[in-house]
């Protein structure tokens, strides 16, 4: 099947009315989600993980879909209004925005945040669109030691590159791992680490993404409270038209963080966040001479905006055709997809076409609503960020448990995720990342099923590795992402020892 | 290669890591630990937890929605027992409708 049809089908599968509503009421509970503070993506793709049991495939993945970059969208408002970024990928979206909002330009800060996000979306869905084919194509020829060798390459890379504490999200990676081989074993049936019944299928995903992430989200927003600027509670449709001055300085940085975002979630483990710290980096330093930062300047805001929206889409590269995870929130995607009896990879395309561009053509459909929901509709979105906080996350609680319950069935699941909350809970405290976790969590079985079947394919000789291509490559280029930290850190060290020598 | 072999090398990579990551070796970044832990709030979010799961199904749906939405909505300070009450009442109402009815999901509203 080639591109044209491809899309003609995606379409056609997109505008379906059942699906057109699931994407719709996937992009209205991500920007939704996105507005309220402190609940990110994770706990509202989670929460509904347990309603695609009675969905297909095709309508869960749309609407899970919207729901990750709905929130994008809804997470810029309460950046830009309140300072108080609700997701992760919304933080930089502070830097300028609020500054732009406190100086009474509110309006403007928003319409060109949502038209950064459409921009960085179309740059995506079309990069998403032409480059999966090759690329799953490419990924037939893959055997399990190519897998082994790109997952570890995926696991590794979003440890490092995504957090400031390499060695501790090295560590929660294994730990994640190690709590995902808990159950039975797939080759022998030996039971794992099953103290009961309970665990006889290992750790519920839900359990470890609601207690780690969804609970411990709650908790962070409980005692923090903002006020939004009186000016943007009334502000109407024709507030929302840009002008033709604001529209000439948009493309540029729109360009640039289309292509960083694009980029780099594009590639296996390194999802969203960093792109917009990158590219905020690069509008500082190629904007530096007209004044400083931090000052309210619109292109640090259309840049990064841009950037989230595009990795975002782009994201859906790697875990589609590939099947690994791009970040936490797109293993928990893979986790739906392989509930709902799909098994992620390159034979995704060809053989649930309607899946794959299905979920491309709504893309389109889905951010054209959000435009919609974000320009002519933002004054509902300030009003909704006007309901308190402690009305809210009691219901997000019981959906919680309702979805943790639910998914499985089991009593001991809700306990399970009790336990993991205060794990979590103690895990920020100590600043132990929690997405490596949940990556681990979902790659360690694949990591070990195509490690032993490479191993029975080669009479276990461990050097196929090295001798494969593809694999030696990813397997090197996993080494060098280990060794950068060490290498700064030595580096930094001699520097300051020569500092001290210079100075004495 | 057995169901023990790899479980066997993750734990002892994950004792190095935690061996290494103890002693502060110059691969971990120091990091200050963030801020306190909010142990009212913390509880009532456990509390909530485990209220829904020994409930559920012995009281049934709507009672043990009820205790999860009241007991979480403690861990704000400022919110009143009586605002905590009405809040719980009008999620047990929205969940009954929503879970229940809309979802129809195969659950008891009151009763095991």
């Amino acid at each position: 099947m080639d591109l044209l049809s491809g899309l003609q089908l995606g379409f056609a599968t997109a505008l379906q009315p059942s699906n057109l509503m699931f994407a719709f009421i996937g992009v209205l509970v991500g920007q939704a989600i996105g507005v309220i503070p402190g609940i990110g993506a994770m706990t509202a793709i989670a929460m509904l993980l347990p309603l695609t049991f009675y969905l297909d495939p095709t309508e869960s993945m749309i609407m899970l879909a919207g729901i990750y970059y709905g929130s994008q969208y809804g997470g810029a408002i309460v950046s830009i209004l309140l300072s108080l970024p609700g997701t992760p990928t919304a933080v930089v979206t502070c830097f300028e925005g609020y500054p732009m909002a406190r100086n009474g330009e509110a309006a403007k800060a928003l319409r060109l945040a949502a038209l950064a996000s459409l921009f960085g979306s179309i740059v995506g869905i079309v990069i998403v669109a032409a480059g999966a084919l090759p690329l799953s194509r490419f990924a037939l020829s893959f055997g399990a030691v190519e897998y082994f060798a790109l997952m570890m390459l995926g696991l590794i890379a979003s440890s490092v590159v995504s957090s400031g504490a390499p060695l501790r999200a090295v560590a929660m990676s294994v730990l994640g791992m190690l709590l995902g081989l808990v159950g039975t074993d797939i080759n022998t049936g030996t039971y794992r680490f099953v103290l009961t019944n309970d665990f006889a299928d290992g750790v519920s995903m839900m359990a470890l993404a609601m207690g780690v992430f969804g609970a411990a989200e709650i908790l962070n927003g409980i005692g923090v409270s903002g006020k939004v600027e009186p000016s943007a509670m009334r502000l109407g449709w024709r507030a929302m038209l840009p002008t033709s001055a604001e529209m000439r300085g948009f493309f540029a940085p729109a360009w640039r963080g289309s292509l960083i975002g694009s980029l780099f979630g594009a590639l296996p483990g390194t999802g969203g966040t960093v792109s917009t710290f990158i590219s905020y980096g690069v509008e500082q330093r190629l904007g530096r001479k007209s004044g400083p930062f931090g000052t309210g300047r619109p292109e640090g805001l259309i840049a990064p905006e841009a950037a989230n929206n595009a990795g975002s889409i782009t994201t859906f590269i790697p875990t589609m055709t590939l099947g690994i995870p791009g970040d936490a929130i797109m293993a928990l995607m893979l986790g739906a997809l392989i509930i709902n009896g799909i098994t992620p990879g390159p034979a995704v395309i060809t053989e649930n076409p309607s899946l794959f561009w299905g979920l491309i053509a709504s893309f389109v459909v889905g951010n054209v609503m959000l435009v919609v929901l974000n320009l002519p509709l933002v004054g509902l979105w300030v009003k909704f960020l006007s309901i308190p906080y402690w009305a809210l996350y009691p219901g997000v609680m019981v959906c919680i448990a309702v979805g943790v319950y639910t998914f499985r069935n089991s009593v001991m699941d809700i306990y399970v995720a009790a336990v993991f909350c205060l794990i979590g809970v103690l895990m920020q405290r100590q600043s132990y990342p929690a997405a490596p976790l949940l990556l681990g969590f979902i790659l360690g079985p694949m990591l070990e099923e195509n490690l032993r079947r490479a191993m029975l394919l080669h009479d276990g000789d461990l050097t196929v590795f090295l001798l494969h291509p593809i694999s030696a490559v990813c397997l090197g280029l996993t080494v060098l992402l280990l060794l950068l930290p060490l290498g700064g850190v030595m580096l930094s060290r001699l520097r300051t020892e020569r500092g001290q020598g210079g100075a004495a | 290669m057995g169901p023990g072999f790899l479980p066997f090398a993750l734990g002892l990579l994950l004792l190095a890591l935690g061996l290494a990551a103890t002693l502060h070796v110059g691969l971990a970044t120091r990091v200050a630990a963030s801020g306190r832990i909010d142990w009212r709030a913390t509880l009532a979010i456990l509390g909530s937890l485990l209220a829904f799961g020994s409930t559920v199904t012995w009281l049934g749906f709507d009672p043990a929605v009820f205790l999860t939405a009241f007991v979480a909505s403690r861990a704000e300070r400022q919110t009143t027992l009586r605002r905590s009450l009405w809040l719980a009442a009008v999620l047990t109402v929205i969940a009954d409708l929503l879970f229940l009815r809309a979802l129809a999901m195969p659950l008891q509203a009151f009763g095991s």
